[in-house]
């Protein structure tokens, strides 16, 4: 059985790990936009998944909209928590880190709903809080933007505020 | 119909307000003294100060929102409104903290409920800390006086469908449930408190004290961060502030030096040890930003056969302290039970699961009553709370470590809940936990909730309620600031927030901090001026507007 310090010492790794990778990134031109958009629009389904439209185009339509959503939202966010969640998706998007933080070989874009629930559900109860908290940041994020949509609201019998 | 927006109007009345965006910003300025924070503290003080004949200036890091523009959505208020978004969280990510970041801060957007601080509070802070002459009867005409002036009295209306749930499974279960004091006038019964009041109902800094301030000549600068104070020996001499860019995160690099007798930090328990650490601030004993409490929150949500709706009606109404004093203050940690608006971000964002588990419980949005309990940490050493740190670039983040002792209340909270709501007739109940699923029965609740796993980021914690971190004391050894709220080194330096505060509340804290900062800020003015200052009165003009309202509103909801 791992003890307490073998997580802290997973747990420091991983800090490192991430912060590495945000120094690194800044030698091998690694686009922060582009690797946040890879793993939201694989994250966005799995997430949503069975709240989205089943048809492509409006489901396409949803995806944008959520993925619009959560991007306001970080913009909104402290320069600090922008920052950590930079290097936590430049992690996820570099393939190694990605293999090592996800278990995922294939890319983002390679890996269909359930590959990425199994993900997701993995990290709910991750003996790494560095992954707990990452599910529970893109949780946050993501639920937060799809139900910030008022095109969500009849659906969960919400009226929205009054009017008057 | 439409409201008087009296924010809009002071504008146009001539008010001296300046925001990061205007075109010319002074390099410096004079006042007699200087206010950071524009809350519960802020704007208590402020009023008392201006009225007193002095030059204040209010420094706000949020914006300047009022009436015309709340439009009781949680997509525009949590970013323009709340700190970090309303996704603050502490170091750990362990629990998120909703704080206000604007004009009238965490005031414009708390739920209004009004507590005076509990006797046995502080009893407490006499007895263990040494802090005479705060005692029940001596704090009871402050109290008094900011309840007449924010018109804080019970809520007499009936309680909302998801408020009654707690007061009937309570009642069933042999346990008193009262209701509310709330700080509104006319008050509509809308239920959206927390994205800011569209109609000026409720009685918060924002259109109470800084108007009145403000008309007194008060000073106010918006989105503009206290950066450091600038001290030469042991005296502050000017605030150093820094204008914030259209983000409103960043500085934009235009700076103000605000020079003052007296400075005034209401920046709240998170910000105002802060900007006391980044201003090298002596700290010989270690207590700045220690002792910071958060009355952890753990929710209940139960599904029933009809429509709770629990977006409409005052979101707070009803209360359950039986919790709270059926075991000694410094035993296992005690909690307060309420019940939460529940708006569709806040559920989506609190419920746990994705995919298809977390869809099913947005599907019984309608039908679900949520019930939260506040644990009343700070009076136990093994609750001795979280620290304020600085981050590299000088912001602040609240490191609270939750141990079994909280989180064993915690559990001891679900279990309350879930047996109230199968009392009011929940057809289900799910603690806010990652393991936690849909339980069918008491029975079945009480089993599973004894062997969930309370640890941090399984369950669920929240906050809205951060206190301490810059505590009065009797003696230098004991507190950040005296028991006048003056910084034992700095001795023109005071602290009017929740960061006084040496444990939790154990109630919402806003009328505590209002009656606290109001006797400090009164014998602040009247050491500053020599003279008693008057105490400040609600306008006879908004007296009429609410008769007004209130004739409008007669018909029922």
């Amino acid at each position: 059985m791992a003890t307490r310090r073998d997580f802290l010492k997973l747990g420091a790794g991983s800090a490192l790990l991430l912060g590495a990778f945000g120094i690194a990134s800044r030698y091998v031109g690694r686009n922060g936009l582009d690797d946040r958009r890879e793993v939201l629009l694989a994250m966005i389904p799995a997430v949503l998944d069975g709240a989205l439209p089943s048809a492509p185009e409006p489901r396409a339509h949803a995806i944008s909209a959520a993925l619009a959503g959560v991007e306001t939202t970080i913009a909104g966010l402290t320069p600090a928590t922008q920052d950590e969640l930079a290097s936590l998706f430049l992690a996820l998007a570099a393939a190694p880190s990605r293999l090592l933080l996800a278990g995922l070989a294939k890319s983002w874009r390679e890996a269909g709903v359930d590959e990425v629930a199994a993900v997701l559900q993995g990290w709910r109860t991750h003996r790494l809080t560095l992954l707990q908290g990452a599910y529970q940041a893109l949780h946050k994020l993501i639920l937060g933007a799809a139900y910030a949509d008022e095109a969500r609201w009849a659906d969960i019998g919400y009226p929205g505020p009054p009017r008057f | 119909m439409s409201f008087p927006d009296p924010i809009a109007e002071g504008l146009r009345r001539g008010w001296a307000v300046l925001d990061a965006d205007a075109s010319t910003l002074p390099a410096e300025a004079q006042f007699d003294v200087v206010i950071v924070g524009t809350g519960a503290g802020g704007g208590t003080t402020a009023e008392i100060l201006a009225h007193a004949g002095l030059r204040v200036l209010l420094v706000e890091e949020g914006p300047l929102r009022s009436s015309g523009e709340f439009r009781m959505r949680e997509a525009e208020a949590y970013p323009q409104l709340y700190q970090e978004s309303a996704a603050r969280l502490t170091k750990d990510k362990a629990i998120g903290i909703l704080q206000g970041r604007c004009v009238g801060g965490s005031t414009t957007v708390n739920w209004t409920s009004s507590f005076r601080t509990p006797a046995a509070t502080l009893a407490f802070w006499r007895d263990r800390f040494g802090l005479d002459g705060f005692d029940e009867a001596a704090m009871a005409p402050w109290f008094e006086r900011m309840e007449r002036r924010l018109s804080i009295a019970p809520w007499t209306m009936a309680p909302n469908e998801n408020n009654d749930v707690l007061r009937r499974g309570a009642e069933r279960l042999g346990l008193r449930a009262a209701p509310i004091a709330r700080n509104v006038r006319g008050c509509l019964n809308l239920g959206y408190c927390g994205v800011g009041c569209p109609t000026n109902a409720k009685q918060s800094m924002l259109v109470t004290t800084i108007p009145s301030a403000l008309d007194a000549g008060a000073t106010l600068y918006t989105r503009a961060r206290a950066t450091r104070l600038i001290v030469e020996g042991e005296r502050a001499v000017a605030l150093e502030i820094d204008w914030l860019d259209a983000t409103g995160t960043r500085p934009s690099g235009r700076r103000t030096r605000a020079k003052a007798a007296h400075f005034v930090l209401a920046a709240g328990a998170i910000a105002s040890p802060a900007l006391l650490m980044r201003s090298g601030a002596p700290d010989p004993h270690r207590l700045l930003g220690a002792r910071t409490f958060l009355h952890p929150v753990v929710v209940s949500a139960a599904v029933f056969d009809r429509i709770v709706g629990g977006w409409a009606g005052a979101p707070q109404s009803v209360y359950v302290d039986h919790f709270l004093h059926d075991a000694p203050i410094d035993g296992p940690i005690g909690y307060k039970l309420e019940a939460p608006p529940i708006h569709p971000v806040l559920f989506a964002t609190t419920m746990t699961g994705f995919g298809d588990e977390h869809r099913r419980r947005m599907l019984d949005f309608a039908r679900t009553q949520a019930t939260i309990a506040l644990l009343r940490d700070g009076f136990h050493e093994r609750s001795p709370g979280g620290r304020v740190e600085l981050r590299d670039d000088g912001s602040p983040v609240l490191d609270y470590p939750l141990d079994d002792f909280v989180l064993e209340g915690g559990r001891r909270a679900l279990l309350s809940m879930a047996e109230i709501q199968f009392a009011a007739g929940a057809r289900t109940v799910q603690p806010a936990h990652e393991l936690a699923l849909p339980y069918r029965s008491w029975r079945e609740a009480r089993e599973a909730i004894a062997a969930l796993p309370m640890k941090p980021l399984l369950a669920r914690v929240v906050s809205a309620h951060v206190m301490g971190g810059c505590r009065f004391g009797v003696d230098a050894a004991r507190g950040a600031v005296d028991p006048d709220g003056v910084h034992w080194q700095w001795r023109n330096v005071s602290v009017h927030d929740g960061s006084l505060f040496p444990t939790s509340i154990g109630a919402n804290p806003q009328l505590s901090i209002y009656g606290f900062t109001a006797r400090l800020a009164s014998g602040l003015a009247q050491r500053l001026t020599g003279r008693v200052p008057p105490a400040p009165q609600a306008s006879q003009k908004a007296a009429t507007q609410e008769t007004a309202a209130m004739q409008e509103t007669a018909a029922p909801q």
